[in-house]
């Protein structure tokens, strides 16, 4: 019997996505989250004495060039060197061209596997035989799979391979290979990396992603860790995933349906959370609320949707303290208001309205617009474009959402300074 | 939409206030409210209706929220109705009018026309204050038309204020150039962020490079390293042969030595001093046998030159014995002389004392002389005795005296005293007055008491009305009792009951027949329902036509005027025939109907039966009820008959009930009343009878008082009285007590004294005995007595003292006689020439001769001890010299020498050959340490071999090199420890990371801000744009007619209004002035005519509002607070005449509004209602 650690993507050093810090805030459990991540995963493998540890790819990020993250990582694979546990990695679509992966100063117990061909690496003590490539370049559209070395025979044939398999949504297609590729090579147990979310993709033989160990943006969402695979002779592998996270993001639908004040929709949240915190205790979460229904309250919010943002906070705050984070909050509520025949009034707020509508389907008008928030986007660095959810003045889709809001924003001014006895 | 009818249900200060707003002349409605608080209640209550009362609400001062409530009627634009009635809560806050059916949330929503409470206020509801703001709004905004037209338009006032907002706060978040907006700030925060982080990278290359550089130093050093240790090693062996040549030498010359001492004998380490103690030893035993020889020779010289004197040693002790007797000898000769004249002057003084107290003793006799003590204590006891006898008597004496003296001043002072009186009747007369207690006050407490009982009496009497009568008669009063009162109680009971009974069946059989009365009503009503009578008439009339046609059928023409009866019984007949065919058709439809509704003329006729029944029911009910009523009345007349005794005229009897208890409450109170008086009268019978016992009393002891005082003044008076009386007879008890003690004291002392005159007598008696005794005579007092009997004693002490004296004078008489036959028996032994000296010269004498001769043997005795100690001494020196003649062969033996004289030097070349050999040793080991390991041979061989002058500048080039070495060695040590440092701070730490971190919430915050300050901007833009776009749809019709308006409320001051270009091109307003046709602009204008000028675009906002859309009504709030009468009456009209399009209601609380649109409006009349609170 032996055991091993089946883990990916551990992107050491690459920042949690555009969080934006508060007061209150658990600050201190997001300060290299990847770091404490990772500590975690070797924690694991010592606690639990295990006997090798692979790492499908990625362990590194592309964009990430401090070699002081190298040597933190030779820092604590050292620590499994020093209980005689074997490390097995190959380079993924993200460490490929570095020169981190393949050039650190390894201790003996790390093996890299080479990327110009693929290699078989035998543990004699465990019958097992590892078969590895690294990538060689960030984009491989190649099948490496097929190229893979024979199976030993008597031995427990292990694959490592940085893969999207036959793509997967939100990863780009690399080293594209089919289940029955793999099936083929007559392996025991595919180890995958590449996708950043824990998957069993088939159980003969054994097909796993890991998934990522710590999420960093609200599209990686959930409980992040590692598979420890226990093998057994003559059994088929047992797989058990294991959290290494330590703190963990949560994308929310909160429906406001039927609030008819802000207390209620901060309650209706608040619950919300609440189960959230159970469920994943006593990990702290990144949660991003969006509100959506039919409420009486969509003028008030919407037209002052930061007065609302502070108050969300402000109440997660008091009432979960360091254990939620509110990443953003969204507002896709409706005004609760049957929309029914409209008068044919010509009054100023329905100008105000039908404009609105209007400008939202005119080309030149949202191009006008976008003219006269140049000064502020000229301004803004290529960092703030590197994030997919940031606002672009010249996506039309973006700029009705803002179009919308400002009209919200208005007619509760308005009303605000509105007369009547 | 209209408010047909507002009820103010309960809400604020009203109850149940009802306006009807559904008729009148006009749908222009005034609310006048006397009070501010009225009227803005009922505006509040107004809104409340529509859109619900407020969770904090402050209209509940009089009604409970659960209470309140506002009902109201609306009439709809398609003429639909609704009322209802809205009540406070979260929801289900609408009613139908009974108050509990619940109407649905949006019930009101048809009426409404889609509009909310917001824009309702803005649009349809305006306040004086919305006015003066309007107003200011109109003039700070320069007039410009778009912002004029679009806030009036939709009733904002604070447009400009919302531009503003939108432009700082747009500016707070980002402006092109500057720091301090918060994106920049924070697009300054990412900068710096990004440098940290780029600075804290640490790049591959760097880190390669220090450790190559390190690996290289590393090599260098060992390299240096091996070469330093092979210098250092040569230079050492060059050392230690430099060290090595002087020993080399050294040890030639210890070989050569050696040669010259090689055969010297091996001698012991301590030979030297053995022979040294043999040589000394011998030299001073011959030293000592010399001079033992010459000591022995001397003290026999000595010992033949000695005499000692053998016979006087002999006697020696002889000798010494008198020589210490003659110091005694020598005293006692001395001692003699005084000793006798001491003698001699006793004995005279013991004959001159005796002769003076007159006792003859010349003889010496001393027999009368004695004292017996018998005797001598007796007379010492009485003369003791005597001297107390004598301070007695004159104790006596002197109290004696004091006595008489005193008793004669008491029996002075006791006929100063007046008479004792009895005072037994005055006491007895103040105890019963004590015993009473405050009976005066008690006598006034019970007066007022009695007076108030009677005035609550008198005063209970006259509060009940029924009876007339006096306080004295209460008791002989008949009361009837209680019993017969609750006897009639419940027949009176019995009897209204039976009254009521027959009522409330009358009245449930009159109401029967109403009903019935109604259904029948209401049974012709829906139709009258024929009756078989009518069918019977119907056929008859038919038949009657029947006949008419058959008879012109029959061709005889009718009887015109039968004819025209018949026809003219159907309307709009036109002839016979159809006059006929009505008939037969009213006929069948008659028989059908009476067919048809058979149910319901059965229903009827059973109704109509039921009613004549229920008639005859009425009748029988109303005899019963006459009788109930006649046996009341006799009832009533009993019940008077029963007060008559009393003669009062009775109430009901629960009321008659009351009174008789009070009655007997109050008899009870008379009786009460009579004890208290006649307890009064026994009180003051009781203090009179003791004042008059305290005045009698009083009298008698000669004090006048009358018996009208208090009683209180009288027993004082009586208690001051006693005082006195004892006072007087307790001091003459004193005195005479006194006077009877020292009466008895008298005559104690005077016997006491007799006594003592017979103790005196006996005492004289035994002390003359006494004295006798002693040859005194019998008057000789206890002084004289005293004296003799001490001088007696004196002279007799005297006497023996000379006696002893002579005793010791015979002794040494004895002893010197002694001493001479000793001293005399000795010279002639031993020195007859002394024959002529005195005894103590001879005792001297023999005693030197003796000290001399003791001398003499004592120095013979030790010469001898010397000279045996010479002898030994000689003896001892001898051996010692053989003894060290022995060992001084031994060490001859030794040092294989035949001749003690040469052993000293054999001896100091023995111990050069052992110097030289030690030496020689520790030069060898010393070589062997330099030779590091090779033989001493070899080394020295090897030393040998170099070139002693070449080892110094070798050694100092070597030096030179290793200096060097080491210099080079530690440069690079230093260099590798930089190296190694550097490397160690490289050590995978997160400060890069952490600024990535960092930069991502910058960026987040940057997001955020993005996001609001796009939306801030759009907003201000597309408000820019709607303003813009309202103007140019409906500048020209909205300007127009509030051109119109603004002229009539101007009351023609201005022609109108119109829009012109400013200096900037901007359309402003301006007002036209008549005639001349000048411009104003809206700052020029005055502060109303502001107001007005913004009253009438809202207006035309409203009309233009109006035209395509459901009219709501519009509130208005006093709003002509700041007009003249004459704009104000302007005012009233055209909101009048605005109340055609659509209802207006205008609150106000003054009321000479109301009565100028009383007395100024003509074309439209409003409808007042003045709010009741």
């Amino acid at each position: 019997m032996f055991r091993f650690i089946h883990t990916a993507d551990i992107h050491i050093d690459s920042p949690l996505h555009r969080l934006e810090a508060y007061d209150g805030a658990p600050v201190s459990d997001i300060r290299q989250a990847s770091r404490r991540a990772f500590e975690n995963l070797i924690d694991l493998a010592l606690s639990e004495s295990v006997d090798f540890v692979l790492i499908a790819g990625d362990l590194f990020d592309g964009d990430w060039k401090d070699y002081h993250t190298g040597l933190y990582f030779v820092s604590q694979v050292r620590r499994l060197g020093e209980a005689g546990i074997r490390v097995f990695i190959v380079a993924g679509n993200h460490d490929a061209a570095g020169r981190m992966t393949r050039h650190l100063p390894y201790p003996d117990n790390v093996h890299v596997f080479s990327a110009r061909k693929p290699e078989t690496v035998i543990i004699e003590p465990f019958k097992a035989a590892v078969h590895g490539q690294s990538f060689a370049s960030a984009a491989v559209s190649d099948n490496m799979a097929v190229s893979y070395p024979e199976p030993g025979g008597g031995y427990f044939n292990i694959g490592l391979l940085h893969t999207s398999l036959n793509g997967r949504p939100g990863h780009e297609n690399y080293a594209p290979c089919t289940l029955s590729d793999l099936a083929a090579r007559g392996y025991d147990y595919w180890a995958l990396g590449h996708v950043h979310r824990f998957e069993i993709a088939d159980h003969e033989p054994m097909v796993v992603f890991p998934g990522c160990i710590q999420g960093r943006h609200i599209r990686e969402t959930g409980p992040k860790g590692c598979v420890l695979v226990t093998v057994r002779e003559g059994l088929p592998p047992e797989t058990v995933f294991h959290p290494l996270d330590v703190i963990r993001w949560e994308s929310i639908d909160v429906d406001l349906t039927g609030a008819a004040g802000p207390e209620e929709a901060i309650d209706i949240l608040k619950d919300r959370l609440e189960a959230l915190v159970v469920e994943n205790d006593p990990i702290p979460l990144i949660v991003r609320a969006t509100f959506t229904g039919k409420t009486a309250i969509h003028a008030r919010i919407a037209g002052d949707p930061e007065y609302w943002r502070q108050a969300v906070r402000a109440s997660a705050l008091s009432a979960f303290g360091e254990r939620v984070w509110m990443e953003k909050i969204r507002i896709e509520t409706q005004p609760v208001q049957p929309p029914g025949p409209k008068s044919a009034d010509p009054g100023p707020l329905r100008e105000l309205e039908a404009l609105t509508a209007a400008i939202k389907n005119d080309p030149q008008v949202l191009q006008d617009l976008a003219e006269e928030l140049g000064p502020l986007f000229r301004k803004l660095p290529v960092e703030y474009r590197q994030d997919m959810e940031a606002l672009q003045p010249d996506d039309a889709d973006q700029m009705r959402r803002i179009i919308d809001q400002s009209h919200d924003l208005l007619v509760r001014r308005l009303m605000r300074a509105g007369g009547g006895t | 939409m209209k408010i047909l009818k507002l009820n103010l249900i309960a809400f604020g200060p009203f109850q149940d206030a009802a306006f009807d707003l559904s008729g009148g002349a006009s749908d222009f409605h005034i609310l006048f409210g006397p009070n501010e608080a009225g009227k803005s209640s009922a505006l509040r209550a107004l809104r409340n209706l529509l859109f619900g009362i407020p969770v904090r609400t402050a209209d509940n001062f009089r009604h409970p929220h659960t209470a309140l409530r506002i009902g109201a009627r609306l009439a709809g634009p398609d003429g639909q109705e609704i009322a209802f009635i809205r009540r406070k809560g979260q929801n289900k806050t609408l009613r139908a009018e009974d108050d509990r059916t619940l109407l649905a949330e949006d019930a009101l929503a048809p009426f409404m026309g889609n509009i909310g409470q917001d824009l309702f206020e803005q649009m349809f509801a305006i306040g004086h204050d919305d006015l003066v703001r309007g107003g200011q709004e109109i003039i700070s905004g320069g007039g410009r038309v778009g912002q004029a037209l679009f806030s009036a338009g939709a009733g904002l006032i604070r447009l400009q204020a919302v531009q503003q907002e939108l432009t700082l706060a747009c500016d707070d978040l980002f402006k092109p150039a500057a720091q301090k907006p918060r994106i920049n700030a924070l697009l300054s925060q990412l900068q710096e962020t990004l440098k940290s982080r780029k600075d804290a990278l640490l790049h591959a290359k760097e880190w390669k490079d220090r450790e190559s550089a390190l690996h290289e130093t590393q090599t260098h050093l060992e390299a240096i390293g091996s070469r330093l240790t092979n210098l250092k090693q040569q230079r050492a062996r060059l050392e230690r042969i430099r060290h090595a040549l002087p020993l080399m030498a050294r040890k030639k010359e210890i070989d050569h030595a050696l040669v010259d001492c090689r055969q010297a004998p091996a001698l012991a380490d301590d030979f030297g001093r053995q022979r040294i103690d043999v040589e000394q030893g011998l030299a001073m035993a011959r030293n000592d046998l010399a001079r033992a020889a010459a000591d022995i020779e001397k003290i026999n010289g000595q010992l033949a030159a000695l005499t000692v004197p053998e016979k006087l040693l002999e006697h020696g002790p002889a000798v010494s014995a008198i020589q210490q007797d003659l110091g005694s000898y020598r005293k006692a000769r001395q001692d003699r002389p005084g000793l006798e004249a001491r003698m001699r002057l006793l004995q005279t003084q013991a004959a001159n004392q005796l002769s003076e107290i007159g006792i003859d003793n010349t003889e010496g006799k001393t027999e009368h002389l004695k004292l017996p003590p018998r005797i001598m204590a007796a007379i010492q006891d009485l003369a003791k005795k005597y001297e107390q006898l004598t301070i007695r008597l004159e104790t006596n004496q002197d109290q004696l005296d004091k006595i008489r003296n005193r008793m004669a001043a008491l029996a002075k002072q006791e006929k100063a005293l007046p008479v004792p009186v009895d005072l037994t009747r005055l006491r007895a007369a103040l105890e019963s007055a004590q015993q009473a207690g405050p009976i005066e006050k008690k006598l006034a407490e019970s007066r007022r008491a009695v007076s108030e009982m009677e005035t609550r009496l008198h005063n209970r009497l006259n509060r009940q009305t029924l009876w007339t009568g006096d306080m004295a008669a209460l008791d002989a009063l008949p009361l009837p009792p209680m019993e017969s009162i609750d006897y009639f109680a419940k027949q009176f009971l019995d009897a209204a009951r039976e009254i009521d009974r027959q009522k409330t069946d009358k009245a449930a059989i009159e109401a029967d027949l109403v009903n019935i009365d109604i259904e029948l009503t209401g049974m012709d009503l829906a139709q009258e329902v024929p009756t078989e009578a009518d069918l019977e008439a119907a056929r008859r009339r038919r038949d009657a036509g029947w006949r008419l046609i058959s008879q012109q059928l029959a061709g005889h023409a009718p009887d015109p005027s039968e004819n025209r009866e018949f026809i003219t019984q159907f309307e709009k007949a036109a002839g016979l025939t159809d006059a006929f065919e009505q008939s037969m058709r009213q006929a069948d439809r008659m028989a059908d109907r009476l067919r048809q509704e058979a149910a319901q003329v059965s229903r009827k006729a059973l109704r109509q039966a039921e009613k004549a029944h229920k008639h005859a029911l009425t009748d029988t009910i109303g005899a019963a009820l006459d009788a109930a009523v006649a046996q009341h009345d006799a009832l009533a007349a009993k019940w008077a008959t029963l007060w008559e005794p009393v003669g009062i005229v009775p109430l009901s009897p629960p009321e008659m009930r009351a009174w008789l208890a009070d009655m007997q409450t109050s008899i009870t109170r008379y009786a009460d009343l009579r004890a208290a008086r006649s307890a009064e009268a026994l009180m003051t019978a009781e203090l009179e009878s003791l004042k008059i016992l305290l005045v009698r009393a009083l009298f008698s002891h000669h004090k006048a008082l009358e018996p009208t005082r208090p009683l209180e003044e009288l027993t004082a008076a009586a208690k001051a009285c006693i005082a006195a009386g004892e006072k007087a007879a307790e001091e003459t008890a004193t005195v005479r007590k006194e006077l009877a003690v020292l009466e008895e004291e008298s005559s104690g002392l005077t016997s006491s004294r007799a006594r003592l005159e017979q103790e005196l007598a006996t005492w004289k008696e035994k002390w003359n005995a006494g004295i006798t005794a002693l040859s005194l005579t019998p008057d000789t007092g206890p002084g004289a007595a005293q004296s003799v009997i001490d001088g007696i004693r004196d002279a007799k002490k005297w006497i023996n003292d000379a006696d002893t004296l002579r005793k010791r004078i015979d002794g040494i008489d004895r002893d010197c006689a002694v001493f001479i036959k000793k001293v005399n028996d000795l010279k002639t032994l031993l020195a007859p020439e002394l024959d002529a000296e005195r005894p103590d010269i001879v005792a001297e004498s023999l005693n030197d001769r003796l000290a001399a001769a003791r001398e003499a043997a004592t120095l013979r005795k030790n010469l001898i001890d010397q000279l045996e100690k010479a002898r030994r001494d000689q003896a001892d020196a001898e051996k010692q010299i053989a003894e060290n003649n022995i060992r001084l062969d031994s060490l001859c033996r030794e040092a294989l020498c035949d001749e003690p004289e040469k052993l000293a030097e054999i001896e100091q070349q023995a111990r050069l050959k052992k110097q030289l050999f030690d030496e020689n040793e520790k030069n060898e080991k010393d070589l062997r340490h330099l030779s590091a390991g090779a033989t001493v041979d070899d080394f020295i061989a090897e030393a040998g071999s170099m070139d002693a002058d070449a080892i110094g500048p070798e050694t100092e080039r070597m030096d030179a090199e290793i200096n060097t070495l080491e210099k080079e060695s530690a440069a690079l040590n230093q260099n590798a420890g930089v190296l190694k440092k550097e490397l160690e701070s490289m050590d995978g730490r997160a400060a890069a990371a952490g600024y990535a971190e960092e930069a991502e919430a910058v960026l987040a915050s940057i997001d955020a801000e993005v996001a609001q300050y796009c939306r801030l901007k759009i907003a201000s833009a597309i408000l820019s744009r709607t303003i813009e776009q309202y103007r140019e749809k409906y500048q020209g019709p909205m300007i127009r007619r509030a051109s119109e308006l603004f002229r009539q409320m101007t009351l023609g001051s201005f022609t109108g209004i119109r829009a012109e270009y400013d200096e900037k091109g901007d359309p402003v307003l301006v007002g036209i002035r008549p005639h001349t046709n000048e411009q104003v602009r809206v700052e020029g204008m005055s502060d109303g005519t502001a107001d007005q000028l913004y009253l009438a675009l809202r207006l035309a906002g409203l009309e233009q509002y109006l035209e395509n859309s459901a009219a709501l009504p519009f509130v208005v709030d006093d709003i002509l607070l700041r007009f003249d009468d004459r704009r104000a009456a302007a005012t009233l009209n055209v909101l009048a005449e605005l109340s055609k399009k659509t209802q207006v209601i205008f609150f106000t609380h003054h009321q000479h509004l109301v009565d100028l649109a009383n007395s100024e409006l003509r074309a439209v009349l409003p409808v007042i209602h003045t709010m009741a609170v």
